[in-house]
């Protein structure tokens, strides 16, 4: 079997910057990564490089360790000669290789997912944080709409409401209720929503334009029976989303 | 996923009173927003939550979006 060992080596050097990449992103988006191939192929190489650096200078500081330049250029090279005397110096010191592609490679796959719960954890990619630019997941929008992720920690509301207009038999009605999951499709659009506390009304029964003092008293909405009400987002015509805040009443407590 | 929901949230959804104040809260504010533009503003609904050791009394009020 043939086998095109710079590729290989190419390959090798580069996969821990490809799962870091992979790893460290809140997408919504789970059948393919639509980004420009640009972009993965200069983000994975800037994660691996970066990756390599901190893992060679580690393995130069802890173990005396550096990087025999000669020998990765030569597994490179195109000369079967070359090739086979960098391969027995690799072979020479495989347990030392073997350490540091294993540990990078575990690296890769665990650190950034950490890094992402910190982010999500302490908010660091809401927009006004400092590192907002740098830390924020573009590729997941209804994260940020429906998990309150743009709020400080510790002003965050206590729940979200969620209101649509949903066509049956051709007569509009609007839905409301307690957002309690949302779920979203391989493509990363919003699949469903599941609502508790769930109402409705037929959208002709419409607040008056003008005020009218029965207006607030005339109850408009009927509730839908059930514990979870389960909203198709292609069935939606429209989407209004709230923030609601439970404060203590301390007039009347 | 799961959407945002403080634990004082999940105890009044979890309070069958409290849960039914919460949905007059939540069929009432679109008419309350109206007669508060004509500053006639209706009283507050108040979420009762009762705990093992006493009564909470909650607002419960609409607070805008960071989103951009």
């Amino acid at each position: 079997m043939n086998l095109a060992l710079p590729a290989l080596v190419v390959f090798l050097l580069l996969l821990p910057g490809a799962v870091a990449r992979s790893r460290i992103k809140l997408v919504e988006r789970l059948s393919l990564d639509y980004s420009p191939l640009g972009q993965v192929v200069s983000e994975t190489v800037a994660w691996a490089a970066a990756l390599h650096a901190l893992w060679l200078a580690g393995a130069s500081l802890v173990f005396k360790q550096v990087l025999q330049a000669d020998v990765l250029l030569r597994l490179l090279s195109a000369e079967p000669g070359a090739q086979t005397r960098a391969l027995d110096t690799v072979a020479a010191q495989a347990p030392a290789v073997a350490a540091y592609g294993g540990s990078l490679l575990l690296a890769a796959y665990l650190v950034p997912a950490l890094v992402r719960a910190a982010v999500m954890r302490w908010r660091l990619d809401r927009n006004g944080a400092p590192l907002r630019p740098l830390l924020r997941f573009h590729g997941a929008p209804w994260y940020y709409l429906l998990s309150g992720a743009d709020f400080p920690a510790g002003e965050a509301p206590d729940f979200i409401t969620v209101s649509a207009i949903v066509n049956i038999a051709n007569q509009p009605f609007l839905f409301t209720g307690v957002l309690q999951h949302y779920y979203l499709d391989p493509s990363g659009q919003l699949d469903r929503l599941v609502l508790r506390e769930a109402m409705r009304r037929p959208l002709s029964a419409d607040k008056p334009l003008l005020p009218d003092a029965d207006a607030a008293a005339t109850p408009r909405f009927y509730p839908v029976d059930g514990d979870y009400f389960v909203l198709r987002y292609s069935d939606a015509i429209t989407l209004n989303v709230e923030y609601i805040t439970l404060t203590a009443d301390t007039a009347l407590a | 996923m799961k959407a945002l929901m403080s634990q004082l949230a999940k105890d009044v959804l979890a309070d069958p009173q409290a849960k039914g104040q919460l949905r007059a809260f939540l069929a009432a504010k679109s008419s309350r927003a109206v007669a508060a533009n004509a500053a006639e503003a209706a009283a507050p609904t108040v979420i009762e939550l009762r705990t093992a050791s006493r009564t909470l009394r909650l607002l419960p009020r609409v607070v805008p979006s960071k989103s951009v």
